[in-house]
């Protein structure tokens, strides 16, 4: 035996020294493929939602901003999420390499990988309807609206024909009071406008508007929609109930 | 208590018989310290003294993660990869750069390979000097191409087993051991040891 196989065995045998038991190694391995797992579901979420507010955006309006549809998806990315999105996607790839032989794997490779497991399952989380009730529920934090900076910018544009804001008067049907997203009041003239959506117009509603201004706050509208778009079945029961 | 029998053993059979009865891990030692301790002592320069003690902890380690390795993956790569860890941590640690140290013949001799034809080993004093200038130079190299040269052309492993040790894809394996050639023939033009391609 070498001297150095002896001290080896020796110190072994005196400090008792035991191989680390099997599940140790299992349970380091099963961590690490658990926390690639939730960033690939958070990944799923990010990518639902944004699904979820690209359809959200009132498309009809580009032409009428002038603008380009790519220009008009460009502003109205939600980039919050975008953002979200692309750091689990991140995690996702750190915890993937980590795995046993994830640096057998080409780090583009990985990428993808990641990224078609969150478009797949974010695409499926949007289809069932999950990514509206997961909306619904970050509409109640406060200030979460105004992470959708790209939608304000749209609608803040009364010179262009485009306003936004909360109704603070109902007057007499005729004229509303509204406060716009820069907390300034307007007095819009709603007497030709054709409702976009069925929804109740009342006090304390966040509405948006297409129109024209017709003086120092003073706008006329004619069209009007809910702020937000109100809550619908996912589209795969959608397209269920229109085969029925 | 019975001798030990080594021979016709693979190394994934020293495996599992050393996790029944760990005096077969002197198999593995015995099996492994000479090319371990000259992978070290090729990749960081230490002294004999400091690669013993570090070839123990290496062994030790080993012996600990034996639940760890893999069978569908070759047991030498696994241990080679323990090694340069290791190797590697140790010497940020002390944050050592290497030192060349007297080397045999056959230590950068491996590495002429890169500078084919326009070196002539004329005699054995040649060959050894050309071999010490030429592992100074390697010792120049970042960190990273030093040990995938090492791995490559003194230790004589495949892609896929550099792969392994190092954890890193074998097209990386690829790239790295390019560009470190290409440094390498960089640094022999610029000590005059190898003359340009277009010469």
């Amino acid at each position: 035996m070498s001297q150095l196989a002896q001290s080896i065995i020796g110190k072994i045998k005196k400090e008792k020294v035991k191989p680390t038991p099997k599940w140790v190694f299992l349970f380091k391995r099963s961590v690490i493929w658990g926390l690639f797992g939730l960033s690939v579901l958070f990944g799923s979420m990010a990518m639902s939602i944004i699904l979820f507010q690209l359809r959200d955006m009132d498309y009809s309006v580009y032409k009428e901003m002038g603008s380009s549809l790519a220009g008009f998806v460009l502003l109205a990315l939600p980039y919050f999420w975008v953002l979200l999105l692309i750091g689990f996607l991140a995690l996702a790839c750190y915890h993937l390499r980590h795995t046993k032989s994830g640096y057998r794997y080409n780090v583009f490779a990985i990428i993808g990988l990641s990224l078609v497991a969150s478009i797949l399952f974010g695409t499926g989380l949007y289809a069932t309807g999950v990514s509206g009730n997961l909306e619904k529920a970050f509409r109640k934090i406060p200030y979460y609206e105004r992470l959708h900076f790209g939608k304000r910018i749209i609608w803040n544009n009364p010179e262009q024909g485009f306003l936004a804001g909360t109704i603070i008067h109902m007057g007499d049907g005729r004229i509303i009071l509204l406060r716009d997203l820069k907390q300034e009041s307007w007095r819009v003239d709603i007497e030709k406008t054709k409702m976009r959506r069925e929804f109740e117009m009342e006090r304390g509603v966040r509405i948006r508007l297409i129109g024209t201004a017709t003086g120092d706050y003073e706008f006329e509208a004619f069209g009007i929609a809910p702020w937000l778009r109100p809550m619908e079945p996912p589209p795969l029961f959608r397209r269920m109930e229109l085969k029925k | 208590m019975r001798p030990i029998k080594c021979d016709k053993k693979s190394d994934k059979q020293l495996v599992s018989l050393t996790l029944k009865n760990a005096d077969y891990f002197e198999c593995l030692v015995q099996r492994y310290e000479e090319k371990l301790s000259r992978y070290i002592r090729r990749l960081t320069h230490l002294d004999t003294e400091t690669i013993e003690d570090l070839l123990q902890e290496v062994f030790l380690k080993i012996y600990k993660n034996l639940n760890d390795y893999n069978p569908d993956f070759s047991f030498s790569s696994w241990i080679y990869r323990i090694t340069h860890n290791e190797a590697i941590s140790h010497f940020r640690k002390n944050e050592k750069k290497p030192k060349t140290v007297q080397i045999d013949n056959e230590e950068g001799v491996n590495f002429l390979d890169i500078l084919p034809d326009n070196i002539s080993l004329r005699d054995d004093y040649v060959q050894k000097e050309l071999a010490q200038k030429v592992r100074a130079l390697i010792d120049e190299l970042p960190e990273k191409y030093r040990a995938v040269l090492i791995l490559k052309f003194m230790e004589e492993k495949n892609y896929e087993e550099i792969s392994d040790i190092l954890e890193i894809p074998t097209g990386t394996v690829a790239t790295q051991l390019n560009r470190a050639k290409n440094q390498f023939k960089q640094l022999a033009i610029n000590n005059h040891l190898h003359k340009p391609d277009n010469q």
